[in-house]
């Protein structure tokens, strides 16, 4: 495994690990439910809303998953060079990339408001999907 | 490189419990809700403030709030219902705490409820505020909608237009902005008895068990 790779990885280790922390503490609020307005904006309409599940599963909860995933194939590639995790990690961050683009989406156009912590795993995402593409790159100069 | 069966245990033994420890920390500091600061001069109670209820009432319920706040509104319905089952016992005082952030018709009610307060009838106002939301909150411009509630309280309309107009009920708004913000609070409803912190106010029965204590307490 190539230095570089090596880096590659550890960045999706880093910037998998701030959407999952920010997944589960949108998870843990959809659960809650809200008990009032809060002046930091937008969280409870947009987690509130209908679109903050999905066939009865929370989209935090799914996001917590997607970021579980994307550290556990590092860590496994990390571990065994498996070649199935380098796929995974190549090529799942694009279809996180595109869900956030439609949540974004819903947030702006559809229910109207934003919401912070919704906004940062949208950025998250965006960073994982652009290292997923450097990625490609380096390991097709291999 | 080639790493020894016991480097790999620990390798994974470590990353699955550190994010273990990550995530029930995180679990941990996203359920401790935000408590407010007790109260101390900021919620000491003036002739400035729009109160309802005996003067003599042993528990006295500071609330800030915002009329477009769809939990305020039910807040408010608690508060009718306290009165109601405590008359002697517990005076109401609402204070202003329009979150213009999200709510951006939210400080213009509260100026048509500090015009309606220069002609006596501030929980009038108060209580067709919160039983018309449907209506203003969306609208554009919620002025001409302010004075029709004007009109229906029998309040002087002009009088409450160029009150409205030159924004009257601003200092008064600012000044509970100003303690909302001294207090520390995170949003609306916040609530508290005889100046300390009301926690949980979702359900009436939640609330009105914690009111009993502090009246029995006084």
């Amino acid at each position: 495994m190539s230095n570089k790779i090596n880096k590659i990885i550890f960045s999706l280790i880093a910037i998998a690990s701030i959407g999952m922390i920010d997944a589960v503490y949108l998870t843990v609020k959809h659960y809650e439910g809200s008990i009032d307005c809060s002046i930091i904006s937008g969280c409870q309409e947009v987690l509130g809303s209908s679109y903050s599940e999905f066939m009865g599963i929370p989209l935090a909860l799914m996001g917590v998953a997607y970021y579980l995933s994307i550290i556990f194939l590092s860590l496994l590639f990390i571990d065994s060079e498996n070649k199935y995790a380098l796929l995974g990690l190549k090529y799942i961050p694009s279809f996180g990339f595109l869900f956030s683009l439609w949540l974004v989406y819903l947030q702006i156009f559809v229910i109207g408001s934003i919401c912070q912590y919704c906004m940062l795993s949208a950025l998250s995402s965006t960073v994982l999907f652009v290292i997923s593409l450097s990625l490609i790159k380096k390991s097709q100069n291999e | 490189m080639k790493h020894t069966k016991e480097q790999r245990i620990l390798f994974w033994l470590g990353a699955l419990g550190l994010l273990a420890i990550i995530i029930s920390t995180v679990i941990q500091l996203a359920s401790t809700n935000n408590v407010p600061l007790t109260g101390g001069d900021t919620l000491t109670i003036s002739t400035n403030d729009r109160i309802k209820g005996s003067s003599n009432a042993k528990v006295t319920i500071v609330e800030y709030s915002d009329f477009e706040c769809p939990f305020c509104q039910k807040s408010s319905s608690y508060m009718s219902q306290l009165l109601n089952d405590y008359p002697d016992d517990v005076r109401i005082v609402y204070r202003y705490f329009p979150l213009t952030s999200i709510h951006p018709n939210a400080y213009d009610a509260a100026l048509a409820a500090e015009a309606a307060n220069a002609q006596g009838k501030f929980w009038e106002m108060h209580d067709l505020l919160f039983a018309k939301t449907d209506e203003w909150t969306k609208a554009p411009n919620p002025s001409t909608i302010f004075q029709n509630y004007a009109e229906e309280l029998s309040l002087d309309k002009e009088r409450f237009r160029n009150d409205m107009l030159n924004k009257l009920g601003k200092d008064k708004i600012e000044s509970d902005l100003q303690t909302a913000d001294d207090l520390k609070l995170r949003g609306t409803p916040s609530i508290f008895a005889n100046g300390q912190p009301i926690e949980n106010s979702s359900t009436y029965e939640g609330l009105k068990r914690q009111i009993q204590t502090y009246v029995e307490q006084n």
